[in-house]
């Protein structure tokens, strides 16, 4: 029991901390392009900042639906299943990537569920058509799931990464990295992670469930973004296999930033794509065609290697 | 894209003589006009309830007026009596009319109703203003509330919706009503100077020079040359710093953050030379009757001359990052059309009409300040979508630069101001109309004095008429395009405050 609660602490704290890390990075380039100004610690750049806008937050009224709650379970239930590092999992089992990506799909179910508290139908409408949008750009995400399955042989996360001792997947599937990568990005264009636009219209901007309400879906879109980096840098970069004599962890963390980093500058950028036409033309369009592609050349492969051992 | 909006044929404004025009009306509707003059640059008309039917019709169906653009409605009490001003505009024949009517104190608690009746017979925007709080709340299902839309808190929005598309739109600007007519009372001239620029905060410059030259006017008074060439660099200034803030603001509709920023800085870097200037950023309370406050010295002009060239560059810089951007191009193109008729019909003026292909621009139609002496174009666009309106900016700085360049290399030495003592100043009983091309459009003054006292100011903004036609090409329009819009209106919320 105590062994449990342990590893729970540990996933725990370095997942606060990187969030916190996250949250530090986003701000100082915030600040960078928009050339704020403040008190040392406190100021949009600082290192207290994060906390400080946390307070914030939390000083306001706010309105918690059982929604709210839900949100808040499954953002830190999603890691669950998944490996931060090779001994650092909850639960270890062998269909681990399914119940990660089952956990994924559920928070976005319940974020959608949670844009109902609002009283304006217009916020109402417009978070719902975001969140469908976000349920839509799962497509191209499973056809490359299903792909690197098809590769590995397994649903382990764990023995995924296993096998990419020799090569990493990016170099089998790069259509697939390249999709993957691309709904990434619009996921996290469309949840907002450094706009004042989080899951509401630009109508009534940031001022629509302040409070603790709002911290939570906060952390549930951090959360969101940080699964996805991770479960791309697992599946396509070899997660936390070793380069030289590099550590595994310290390969993943400088991977995870840097994949980040350069999210956020793309988000900075790129303006914010709200064209909801334009939005299901890329992914109908280019998207799922390409991943579909991939995944078909990848089925012929698996088929012509493992059923009639052709290859 | 520039080079696409063809801004090298130009034909002279049409020269038309007001006095003219009113005495062949004075000919045609006799014993129907109770008075007709020349006040400032228009024409005033005063004319009893029962024949304004005759008048308008004269108006709108003459082929050598043709009246087609309403402007605006207000009313005023001078000693016991009610008066109502409407204010008409005809952009093909240059010129515009004041109707003045009498009215009695009950109509004006039920809001001139049969006036109203007969002004929306023959111009359509007039239907603003009535009392529609029944057809708002039976015909709308969401409201926008003002503090919701980014930078517009002066009206709420009643739209009604099918499937995220927008059917009907209705603009309520009744918590924008807070301003009395009698603002100016008790105050001293020098303080209304300092208090009319808050009407528009945006390019606050221009209400005091409209002011300071309606009374020039009255006075009949010649300002110095070098003060004249002070008032047009600032109004370039301010020209330039209005456009930058609306591009920033559009950029910041649209998420682009980097724009966003750059076109800030800019509107820095102006902000920094109109401080070197008058001491003040936004409200200078610079111009004075007569002149200017303060002279400029050789160090500021020589500081202007140096950030001309970066401010090119840097604007330059940032209207190819906005039109590279294929994302930007499809958010904006083909959005909330304003068609040529559509724009002439609700009286919408300046860089709003110029995007929708109409060149119409005080600076070169009607003689303001001294903009003669310059060569400059004025640009036009042909759609009339948010990208037009948004590129005809790009091109007003460019050409603002280069008016800003020529002044500087012709300017001229002399006094800054001619003092007169207006302690003891008595005016004959007088009125004036005075406009000028501010940023957003049409900005227009009217005065009425009596010996020393103002018995009447009306301030009109060009903001309100941009609003009223929002109404209109808001519909068969998305949800999420309706901020975008009506930010690309520039709509200063000041302007709205005084109606």
């Amino acid at each position: 029991m105590l062994f449990v609660l342990k590893k729970i602490f540990y996933i725990f704290t370095i997942l606060l901390v990187n969030l916190y890390i996250c949250e530090y990075i986003g701000n100082k380039l915030t600040a960078r392009i928009e050339l704020r100004r403040g008190y040392r610690i406190t100021r949009i750049r600082g290192a207290g900042f994060p906390l400080i806008r946390f307070f914030k937050y939390l000083s306001r009224d706010s309105r918690i639906n059982i929604w709210t709650f839900f949100i808040f379970l499954l953002s830190f239930l999603m890691w669950s299943a998944v490996p931060i590092t090779a001994n650092l999992v909850l639960v270890e089992m062998d269909y681990s990537l399914l119940v990660a990506i089952t956990f994924y799909i559920g928070l976005i179910i319940v974020l959608f569920f949670n844009s109902s508290r609002t009283s304006y139908s217009a916020i109402f409408s417009e978070a719902s058509k975001k969140v469908l949008i976000l349920l839509s750009f799962l497509a191209p995400v499973l056809f490359s799931i299903v792909s690197i399955v098809l590769i590995s042989k397994t649903l382990s996360l764990k023995e995924i990464v296993n096998s990419q001792y020799q090569h990493w997947n990016i170099i089998f599937q790069p259509l697939g990295f390249i999709t993957f990568f691309i709904s990434l990005f619009l996921q996290l264009k469309l949840l907002g992670i450094s706009r004042k636009s989080y899951l509401s219209t630009e109508i009534d901007i940031g001022k629509e469930g302040i409070g603790l309400g709002k911290i939570v879906e906060k952390i549930s879109v951090y959360m969101i973004v940080l699964f996805l980096i991770i479960i791309l840098n697992i599946l396509y970069l070899g997660g936390w296999q070793n380069i030289y004599f590099i550590r595994g962890e310290i390969v993943l963390a400088v991977k995870f930033y840097f994949i980040f980093i350069l999210l956020l500058l793309m988000d900075k950028a790129i303006g914010r794509i709200d064209s909801y036409k334009l939005l299901v033309r890329i992914n109908w369009k280019f998207l799922i065609p390409v991943s579909l592609f991939n995944f078909i050349v990848t089925l012929g492969f698996f088929v012509a290697r493992n059923v009639y051992s052709l290859i | 894209m520039i080079n696409n909006i063809y801004n090298k044929i130009y034909s002279p404004p049409k020269f038309v003589l007001v006095e003219e025009i009113g005495k062949n009306l004075e000919f045609i509707l006799k014993d129907k006009i109770k008075n007709i003059f020349k006040a400032g640059q228009d024409l005033l008309i005063e004319v009893s309830k029962e024949n304004l039917y005759q008048l308008l019709k004269e108006l709108k169906e003459n082929p050598e007026l043709k009246v087609n653009s309403f402007q605006s409605v207000a009313t005023y009490k001078i000693s016991k009596k009610n008066f109502l001003i409407i204010n008409l505009t005809s952009f093909v024949n240059n010129f515009s009319v004041l109707i003045k009517i009498e009215i009695s104190g009950r109509e004006l608690e039920n809001g001139c109703t049969e006036i109203v009746n007969v002004l929306g017979e023959f111009y359509e925007p007039v239907n603003f203003y009535r009392d529609r709080s029944k057809l708002i709340s039976e015909n709308s299902d969401i409201k926008i509330f003002c503090q919701s839309l980014d930078g517009l808190d002066c009206f709420d929005l009643n739209i009604s919706t099918d499937n995220d598309i927008v059917k009907e739109a209705y603009v309520d600007i009744d918590i924008s009503r807070v301003v009395g007519n009698h603002y100016y009372k008790g105050l001293e001239i020098y303080d209304l100077i300092a208090y009319i620029s808050r009407f528009d905060w945006k390019a606050g410059i221009f209400p005091e020079i409209c002011l300071c030259s309606a009374f020039e006017e009255l006075l009949q008074l010649k300002v110095p040359e070098r003060a004249r060439y002070i008032r047009m660099l600032l109004c370039e200034l301010y020209r330039i710093s209005n456009h930058v803030y609306f591009i920033s603001n559009i950029c910041n509709i649209l998420g682009y953050d980097v724009a966003y920023s750059l076109s800030l800085l800019e509107r820095e870097r102006v902000l920094k030379l109109i401080e070197t200037v008058t001491g003040s950023r936004i409200v200078p309370n610079f111009i004075r009757i007569g002149g200017v406050k303060k002279d400029i010295s050789e160090e500021i002009i020589f500081s202007i001359r140096k950030s001309l060239p970066i401010l090119y560059k840097n604007i330059r810089r940032i209207e190819k990052i906005i039109i590279d951007d294929f994302l930007v191009i499809e958010r904006l193109k083909n959005i909330g059309i304003i068609g040529k008729e559509i724009a002439l019909d609700y009286g919408i003026s300046g860089p709003n009409l110029r995007a929708s292909g109409i060149r119409y621009d005080l600076r070169k139609d009607k003689d303001f300040i001294s903009y003669k002496d310059f060569s400059f174009t004025v640009p036009i666009c042909r759609t009339g979508d948010c990208l037009d309106r948004v590129l005809i900016r790009f091109n007003e700085i460019f050409q603002s630069l280069k008016i800003i360049s020529q002044i500087i290399n012709k300017f001229p030495s002399g006094a800054f101001i001619k003092r007169i003592n207006l302690s003891r100043i008595e005016f004959k009983s007088e009125a004036v109309s005075h406009g000028i091309e501010c940023p957003h459009g049409l900005f227009k003054i009217y005065i009425e004095v009596e010996k020393s006292n103002i018995n009447s100011l009306i301030v009109k903004g060009p903001s309100i008429n941009s609003l009223i036609l929002s109404e209109e090409i808001l519909k068969e329009n998305r949800l999420e395009d309706i901020n975008l819009i009506l930010t690309s209106l520039d709509i200063s919320p000041g302007e709205i405050i005084s109606t």
